[in-house]
């Protein structure tokens, strides 16, 4: 390398380098205002993210398995137990329900269509009994009061 | 480079995600911005000549960071961090660029200078004549050549001010640089040779480079 040469690249160095201090005392100068902001946004920028990643994140706990085979279990034995009930059990209850209604409302059971030992003869049989019915009965119990004095007076 | 192989030693067991041990993250991220964001600013002021714009650009560059790459590797923050300051840099001035030219379109006729490129730097001399605040004469110098490079980086072309800050002050590899800015290693050299030599042009008239220049 010739001497001017050798020159001019210690130039540029030097030139480099004090272009590079220059900047590093720019950065040192900035006001304490402005280093504030970058301090504030900053601290906000991570405190959103740690908040938005815990709401996103559900640790599993010991619960969790524990409460999930509780769940299956439950499910599990009611479906059984309505698979394995007989059919019969199923209508007498609804018929008992009816029975608590009439009792309730001071309809006699053969007033309300129903017979004592569960069905009557001409209104009610096996299929006909339903939760609807019933529940139209409740609703409709000022009109058979209404028709139980009608009968009582006439 | 600035050092922040410190970062490294404390966060061994946090190279997974934020959802790993949480607070050890955020407190390695902390640190990990406080150490860049005041040299981001400065490159941000220095292309956009706007306090505002400066901070909202380092603001919105460290919840990219935050948001995609908090489950990076620390050592992989620093170049990361500047490939998305210098591309948020880019896309503002894009915009300004077409803000401009609708300006010119429908022939407005406000402050014209009023883009990216714009000199609005504030003048730091005039700033401390203002306050009547007396300043020693090399604290003064170098308030002037603070100013003047400010100026003359400002008015660099965007590529060849990002090539030689990336480069010269922030002390990247010519490979780092490249991908920071999104080109060849060819085109960072030819940047980087450019600017160098219109900044030796444009500062020689100024006292405080003259040894060197």
């Amino acid at each position: 390398m010739s001497e001017s040469q050798d020159k001019h690249s210690q130039q540029q160095d030097h030139f480099l380098r004090d272009l590079k201090e220059t900047l590093d005392a720019s950065e040192k100068s900035i006001d304490a205002n402005t280093l504030g902001q970058l301090r504030a946004a900053r601290r906000e920028i991570l405190s959103n993210s740690v908040r938005s990643e815990k709401t996103q994140q559900v640790r599993p706990g010991w619960w969790m398995p524990v409460g999930s085979l509780a769940a299956v279990a439950t499910v599990a034995v009611v479906a059984v137990s309505l698979w394995s009930l007989p059919p019969g059990q199923m209508l007498d209850e609804q018929i008992s329900t009816a029975e608590d209604i009439a009792m309730l409302s001071g309809l006699s059971l053969s007033d309300s269509g129903l017979s004592g030992n569960g069905l009557s003869d001409n209104s009610l049989n096996d299929s006909e009994l339903s939760d609807a019915e019933a529940l139209e009965l409740y609703e409709n119990l000022d009109f058979y009061l209404w028709l139980d004095d009608e009968k009582k007076a006439g | 480079m600035r050092d922040n192989t410190n970062l490294g030693t404390t966060t061994t067991t946090t190279t997974t995600t934020m959802g790993a041990p949480l607070a050890n993250v955020a407190m390695t991220l902390d640190q990990f911005l406080a150490s860049v964001e005041t040299r981001a600013f400065r490159m941000a002021m220095i292309a956009t000549g706007n306090r505002e714009d400066a901070l909202d650009i380092v603001q919105d560059a460290m919840m990219r960071l935050v948001k995609k790459y908090a489950s990076r590797g620390p050592e992989e923050w620093g170049p990361l961090f500047h490939r998305i300051v210098q591309s948020v840099i880019r896309d503002g001035y894009r915009r300004a660029a077409v803000r401009n030219r609708f300006r010119i379109f429908f022939g407005y006729k406000g402050n014209q200078d009023e883009s990216y490129q714009a000199n609005t730097i504030e003048d730091p001399i005039e700033a401390r004549f203002a306050t009547a605040d007396p300043q020693p004469d090399e604290q003064l110098a170098q308030q002037q050549a603070m100013q003047q490079l400010d100026t003359a980086l400002h008015h660099l072309p965007l590529r060849q001010q990002q090539a030689f800050l990336l480069r010269q002050w922030e002390g990247l590899s010519v490979r780092e640089t490249a991908q920071a800015m999104g080109c060849g290693e060819g085109s960072v050299k030819t940047h980087l040779s450019r600017a160098t030599k219109t900044l030796r042009e444009q500062l020689q008239g100024y006292a405080f480079f003259n040894d060197s220049v």
